[in-house]
């Protein structure tokens, strides 16, 4: 059996969630950064059609994301800054709706979170919505500088991604 | 909208402007333009459908596309690759809905028609004796490709019977593609399964890019390369100033950036290379070939019409040592404005799992829809295409007039085979993709 948690360790957790969400949305990576633990893994694998009773994968694996905390502050570092960002100069307009939040407890001071993300995003030459989502499962560690992601791995819906770019996160 | 029926070779032997380094905007805009670009070019030329290491085995198959087409790229019997239209010769479903997998055949999902490895028809609906003998079932298999063939474990095929072979057609690019595919005994293997994502812009607008783009680098890559490698960026701009860009023939280009004098006391030789191999890749390739590789920076290259690879060192950790990512991909039209991009990440087969995982994590932090480098491109291609749709922007011209200043200029004393000239910045050999273009669209 899986560690249940408290009405109040939902409700932080829930909340940690929400207001990572719209520091995404915002764009505001400094404040995200700080929500990244220092062995943050952020992997968002290929989604693929496979037949039910297996399938074959090819290789060792690529995912879209596969990052540590020195690949993700090099990202945050450019995104972060006009001068150093074509894709978001001028920034996307971005959603992120979290729904269908779950927590378990994990190790020690950890909590296992699993959430649905659905981000719309429009830009300057897209302006009709992009609408992507995803199935998140988190690790995130309680800290005496508040919640911090230790990893996230997250199952898109979509096998092609119907966008020219992925310059945001999920 | 032009009328398709009034296109013809004085058409578009003007939409390409030779000699004026200038080609119409129309050629990146036009639906019908897109149409005729199917029959007459990728119909005829050889594309890049897998890579030998995604189908090891009797069974395996992958799904792919030939421009709008799908097609099945199977092993078959005797290791045998085969290239066949995924559309079931009944009624047209495809017969194939996963990505990859492996399989003795495939059966299509409406009324059971079975067909093998090869294509060929195995079974219909129920007892083929209910035909009574009416029907040629050898006129029934899956539509198979005219030629497959292989280079450096790259699988090409074409539905052209009168294509020439693909030896013929990659020519002296074969040098060039040794350069990052065949520069072990073993070979490349594929990392993963491709990365697709769709960009609202022309297909072309890619192999123009990787065939190459020098001007754009240091514009739009200059603060990620500045922010990895710690370098100004004007040493950036030196290397590619000053680095060779060749036009292979056959449309095939690309260019080979070499570390420049400024940095070679600080840059050792084969950066990024793996060190285990620095002695098998001056064996297993020419000294003319080395000496490109002993000091490149970046390799990019398009294959004509829409296969490229891109090959650089990344780190993303300041205390790491930069490791080599290779990336291919096809740049697969949609329709006049739209692209689907598939892209794979190879490695060295020799390599130590380790160095595998390190290259593969620099591929797909730099080179995909997601990487550092490539999210900026797409977004001046898709810029590209809102910029000249309109009625009076697509009368207009794209420009590649450095391409002027530098055609006359060939370097005498240039290792490899084509025409190379002295500086990434050229536009010589992007536009030379736009004039092989034209010999196809004139015939």
């Amino acid at each position: 059996m899986t560690p249940a948690v408290t009405e109040t360790e939902y409700r932080e957790l829930s909340d940690f969630l929400y207001d990572e969400a719209e520091i995404l949305s915002n764009q505001d990576y400094a404040a995200w950064e700080r929500l990244l633990a220092e062995d943050i893994h952020y992997l968002v694998p290929v989604p693929q059609f496979m037949e039910q009773d297996g399938g074959r994968n090819i290789g060792i694996g690529n995912g879209y994301f596969d990052d540590d905390i020195h690949s993700m502050r090099i990202r945050l570092q450019l995104l972060g800054n006009p001068a150093t960002t074509t894709s978001e100069n001028i920034r996307s307009l971005l959603n992120h709706v979290v729904t269908n939040i779950r927590v378990t407890r994990a190790e020690d001071n950890e909590y296992q979170c699993r959430s649905c993300i659905t981000i719309h995003r429009t830009r300057f030459s897209k302006k009709t919505p992009t609408i992507i989502s995803g199935r998140r499962t988190d690790l995130i560690r309680r800290t005496e500088n508040g919640f911090q992601l230790v990893k996230r791995e997250v199952k898109l819906t979509q096998s092609i991604l119907m966008s020219s770019n992925i310059s945001f996160f999920f | 909208m032009l009328i398709k029926e009034n296109l013809g070779p004085a058409d578009f032997e003007r939409l390409v402007d030779e000699e004026n380094a200038t080609a119409s905007r129309l050629i990146f805009a036009d639906q019908t333009i897109f149409e005729l670009e199917q029959e007459k070019l990728f119909a005829k030329a050889w594309l890049y459908i897998g890579h030998e290491t995604e189908i090891p085995n009797e069974g395996d198959y992958v799904t792919r596309n030939m421009a709008t087409d799908p097609v099945i790229l199977t092993r078959g019997a005797h290791g045998k690759i085969n290239v066949m239209l995924n559309s079931c010769s009944h009624r047209g479903t495809l017969v194939c809905s996963t990505d990859a997998g492996s399989s003795r055949g495939f059966i299509c999902p409406y009324h059971g028609w079975a067909f093998g490895l090869d294509g060929s028809l195995k079974a219909t609906a129920d007892d083929m004796e209910l035909y009574e003998g009416k029907v040629d079932f050898n006129t029934l298999n899956l539509k198979t490709v005219a030629k497959v063939d292989t280079y450096a474990g790259l699988i090409f095929a074409t539905w052209n019977d009168s294509a020439p072979d693909l030896a013929d057609y990659l020519g002296d690019a074969r040098w060039y593609l040794d350069l990052y595919h065949n520069r072990t005994p073993e070979g490349m293997e594929v990392l993963g399964a491709p990365h697709r994502w769709v960009v609202d812009t022309n297909w072309k607008l890619g192999p123009m890019n990787f065939g190459a783009d020098g001007p754009h680098a240091v514009k739009v890559h200059g603060p990620i390369t500045a922010a990895t490698f710690q370098v100004p960026p004007t040493a950036f701009r030196d290397a590619l100033v000053d680095s060779p860009a060749v036009s292979m023939g056959n449309g095939h280009n690309g260019i080979v950036t070499q570390v420049p004098d400024s940095l070679k006391e600080m840059v050792p030789p084969y950066f990024g290379f793996n060190p285990d191999l620095i002695e098998v890749y001056e064996k297993h390739l020419s000294p003319e070939q080395s000496s490109l590789n002993r000091h490149l920076l970046a390799g990019v290259q398009t294959m004509f019409p829409n296969f490229s690879s891109v090959q650089g060192a990344a780190t993303f950790d300041l205390n790491a040592m930069p490791i080599n990512f290779l990336a291919i991909r096809v740049w697969q039209p949609i329709s006049a404005t739209q692209t689907e991009i598939w892209n794979w990440f190879l490695v060295e087969k020799e390599a130590s799992e380790e160095w595998k995982k390190a290259s593969m994590l620099n591929g797909v932090r730099t080179f995909t829809a997601g990487g550092t480098f490539d999210q900026d491109d797409a977004e001046a291609w898709v810029s590209i295409n809102k910029g000249i749709i309109g009625n009076i922007a697509r009368q207009g011209d794209v420009n590649f007039q450095m391409a002027l200043a530098y055609r006359d200029r060939t370097i005498d004393d240039f290792p490899g085979p084509g025409r190379a000239y002295p500086s990434n910045y050229a536009e010589v050999t992007e536009f030379d993709i736009l004039l092989e273009w034209q010999k196809y669209m004139k015939a």
